[in-house]
């Protein structure tokens, strides 16, 4: 009756594999319908989990993944085959250049000892690759290392031998912990050789190529956080071991932490800029002309001049385009300050909308934006100056991204301006309303006018340069805490995207968890609008009831068993 | 037939020491190791770890592999897979974590209904309890898609000891899903606390008894 019932659950499970229902599986056998059921209903969980999607982020780690097989391939193949190959053609080439010139028994003995010597060695050089600390060959295997690394100058490739040095010795490791008994004295040497390859690679990381970096961070993020396990796995003889090994698992965990918190787990994905992107620059210049609605105060003595600071802080996704976002916080220690004021929006009659060419007023502070690095640079910083003078009259740069504070207050002012531009190679500000000499202050020891210029110029670039992905409109959310029992909760969590766009934000110190691991499940792609709130919310995590903080781009949102419990 | 002899192409090229066709032999069979490991520890970052380990088993081993078709091929990837995997198991079973401290079991990522955590959990616990032949042919048949022919040729057993074992292990799987749903689901516990109620739950002895001990594959990658 057995072998008959398996006969009968391999054809119905064949019905299913071709589509049928589990209903019309089992009309086609009424007779053993109360026996096959629940067998088909297990094999159809099973099969559906079997072809059931991947999280995306594991989906994304593919990607990244084949990357790193493909250089593993590389590298196991490297490592055999093309030295003697090699060796073979400069032999037969010395061969026939020899024979040629007549020598043919010095080529003979040179060929002989070239290939004994060409064999010799490789025969060691690959018995070494399989040698453990300890061993005969192990120092062998060492220097091979090293020698290939002195003979590499390309950063590249040498960040890519040392990575593959540190999967060695992880590898090791994981040999070592694999024994009946592992050797306390062996591991912590591999892991304090672990140690300086992860630094020497470290060191080596700025110079690489941006791909390079952080596939290199990746991969050795990835085999620390392996060595780390075997090392917590290892058999062990007695306490001092445990304790010997104990200490190298926790060198190798603070090895860990001490990667770039940024350690790209999946490429970047640069969000679309928008069709015209709008680059403002906002200049809030309080001098010593009348400013509408505000009162003229006299007396006013300026004893410093103003001083501009302004920081641009462009942010470049890969190799996009980076756009400076500039600030310029100026300062001012006026005496009795009539006015100031910081708003961006303008005061009717004080306000410039300037066009892409900008004439700033007179006696307006025109910040001038001079990044210091090129336009695709990720992070120039600009420190223009503003210097008061009364009478000057700034020129406004053409064709430059430049945007420069030329603060002109009347003695009798007290300027406090603060530009905020965003200007780009195109950008070429112009005010659409130049203040002209009306506003020119009387230079005078006793200065009684004060107004507040407010201009605030607003330029189109000709060219859409590509927007930086900073999301900076993101707000985690905690949905609400289940309580599973008392030493177990699960904190249900959602997000906000205030953007217009999907922002995606890699696990890392943007996008973590405190208390560690950062890593708890958490989305890295965040699509416009909300989340959908709980019970569909976007993920959970399980936790203690100790207060658990979800920090996204310097938002936080914070579970704990005191949090707003889930009703259903 | 193209895509087979696609794949003996592709397979002839690794052969080569190509690293190319080692990237695009992941690129095409990757995610379905990474689902199976996935679905068989249910940690992230633990099946990444060994999708890759099984991948420089295939780069070591590629070179033996005689290609008859995909789904020899797909059988030895599995094997390769659950070979990693009981690897995997004897070297943590010193560590032998508590099943209560571990918060992994259900996917935070995901954003599966309550039945499929409820599914993915169970069948994670349950698979672990099958012997180790049932385990191999349930992987075979249902995550590498051969039939009990196929299998039977890869394990060198007769087609009718083959259906017995999975005949066998789909009822160990069933009773052990059923007897912890029945344990551990209060009716009125929402659904993804049920799922970590059955996460909770502690191991439970196999039900039967071990097959015969399956000749090994080609023992393509060693374990």
């Amino acid at each position: 009756m057995r072998p008959d019932l398996s006969q009968l659950i391999d054809a119905a499970f064949e019905r299913l594999q071709a589509g049928a229902s589990i209903e019309e599986c089992l009309r086609a056998y009424p007779e053993h319908a109360a026996e096959l059921e629940p067998i088909l209903r297990t094999a159809a969980a099973i099969k559906r989990q079997a072809s059931a999607a991947l999280p995306p982020s594991l989906e994304q780690w593919l990607v990244s993944g084949r990357h790193e097989i493909e250089q593993l391939a590389r590298s196991a193949y490297a490592r055999r085959e093309p030295l003697p190959a090699r060796l073979a053609r400069s032999v037969h080439a010395l061969f026939a250049g020899s024979f040629r010139r007549g020598a043919p028994r010095l080529a003979s003995v040179v060929l002989s000892a070239l290939i004994i010597c060409a064999m010799t060695f490789y025969t060691v050089d690959a018995a070494s690759a399989s040698s453990l600390p300890g061993e005969y060959l192990y120092s062998w295997k060492l220097l091979s290392e090293q020698t290939r690394l002195a003979l590499t100058s390309d950063p590249n490739q040498r960040a890519q031998l040392v990575a593959a040095s540190v999967e060695r010795r992880v590898a090791e490791i994981g040999t070592l912990t694999e024994r009946a008994e592992a050797d306390p004295a062996q591991l912590a040497e591999t892991v304090d050789r672990l140690n300086a390859q992860v630094r020497q690679a470290l060191a080596g990381l700025p110079e690489t190529s941006p791909e390079v970096h952080d596939r290199t961070i990746t991969r050795i993020g990835r085999l620390l956080v392996r060595a780390e396990t075997d090392l917590r796995g290892a058999t062990l003889p007695d306490a001092p071991a445990s304790q010997t090994v104990e200490s190298a698992a926790q060198a190798v965990a603070g090895l860990i932490d001490e990667l770039p918190a940024d350690n790209p787990v999946a490429p970047a994905v640069v969000v679309p800029a928008p069709p015209t992107p709008t680059i403002q620059a906002t200049t809030t210049v309080v001098d010593g002309l009348p400013s509408p609605g505000a009162p003229a105060g006299g007396g006013a003595t300026p004893i410093t001049a103003p001083t501009s600071i302004a920081s641009a802080t462009p942010s470049a996704l890969g190799d996009a385009t980076a756009l400076p976002t500039t600030t310029l916080p100026p300062t001012a220690l006026p005496v009795d300050s009539p006015t100031s004021s910081a708003t961006p929006t303008p005061s009717p009659s004080r306000t410039v909308v300037p066009s892409p060419t900008l004439a700033p007023p007179t006696r307006t502070a025109v910040p001038t934006l001079t990044p210091e690095a090129p336009i695709s640079e990720p992070s120039p910083t600009a420190q223009p100056t503003s210097t008061p003078q009364p009478t000057s009259t700034p020129v406004p740069p053409i064709n430059a991204p430049t945007l420069e504070p030329t603060a002109a207050p009347a003695p009798s002012a007290t300027p406090t301006p603060t530009a905020t531009s965003t200007p780009t190679a195109t950008n070429t500000p112009m005010p659409s309303d130049t203040p002209t000499a009306t506003n020119t202050p009387m230079p005078s020891d006793t200065p009684t006018a004060t107004s507040t210029s407010t201009p605030t110029a607003t330029s189109t670039p000709t060219s859409a340069p590509t927007v930086d992905t900073s999301p900076a409109g993101l707000q985690p959310i905690l949905e609400c805490v289940a309580k599973v029992n008392a030493e177990r909760y699960i904190a249900y969590f959602g997000f906000r995207n205030n953007e217009s766009a999907p922002i995606e934000l890699r696990i890392g110190l943007k996008n973590s968890f405190d208390p560690k691991p950062n890593d708890r499940g958490q989305p890295t792609l965040f699509p416009e609008g909300r989340s959908a709130p709980y019970p569909q919310a976007a993920f959970s995590v399980v936790f203690d009831g100790d207060p658990l903080v979800w920090q996204l781009d310097g938002r936080t949102a914070t579970a704990s068993r005191n949090a707003q419990s889930c009703t259903n | 037939m193209a895509a087979s002899e696609d794949l003996r192409e592709l397979i002839q090229r690794a052969q080569t020491r190509d690293p190319t066709a080692i990237s695009e032999l992941y690129n095409r069979y990757a995610a379905l190791v990474l689902r199976y490991l996935y679905l068989r520890v249910a940690e992230h970052e633990l099946a990444q770890d060994l999708t890759q380990e099984v991948f420089i088993k295939v780069i070591n081993a590629i070179g033996r592999f005689e290609y008859r078709e995909e789904k020899a091929f797909l059988g030895w990837l599995y094997t390769i897979a659950a070979n990693v995997l009981n690897s995997h198991r004897r070297r943590r079973r010193v560590l032998s974590t508590p099943i209560d401290a571990r918060d992994d079991l259900i996917d935070h990522r995901s954003q599966d209904d309550a039945r499929a955590i409820t599914d993915r959990v169970a069948i994670e616990q349950a698979l672990g309890q099958l012997t180790r032949d049932q385990q191999q042919v349930v992987t075979l048949r249902f995550f590498a898609d051969l039939s009990n022919s196929e299998i039977a040729g890869m394990l060198q057993r007769t087609e009718g000891a083959i259906k017995a074992i999975q005949h066998r292990a789909l009822q160990s799987l069933q009773k052990i899903m059923r007897r912890e749903a029945d344990e551990y689901a209060p009716p009125a516990t929402a659904p993804r606390q049920r799922a970590l109620l059955h996460a909770e739950r502690e191991h439970v002895q196999p039900l039967v008894q071990p097959e015969r001990p399956v000749a090994p594959l080609q023992s393509p990658a060693g374990d």
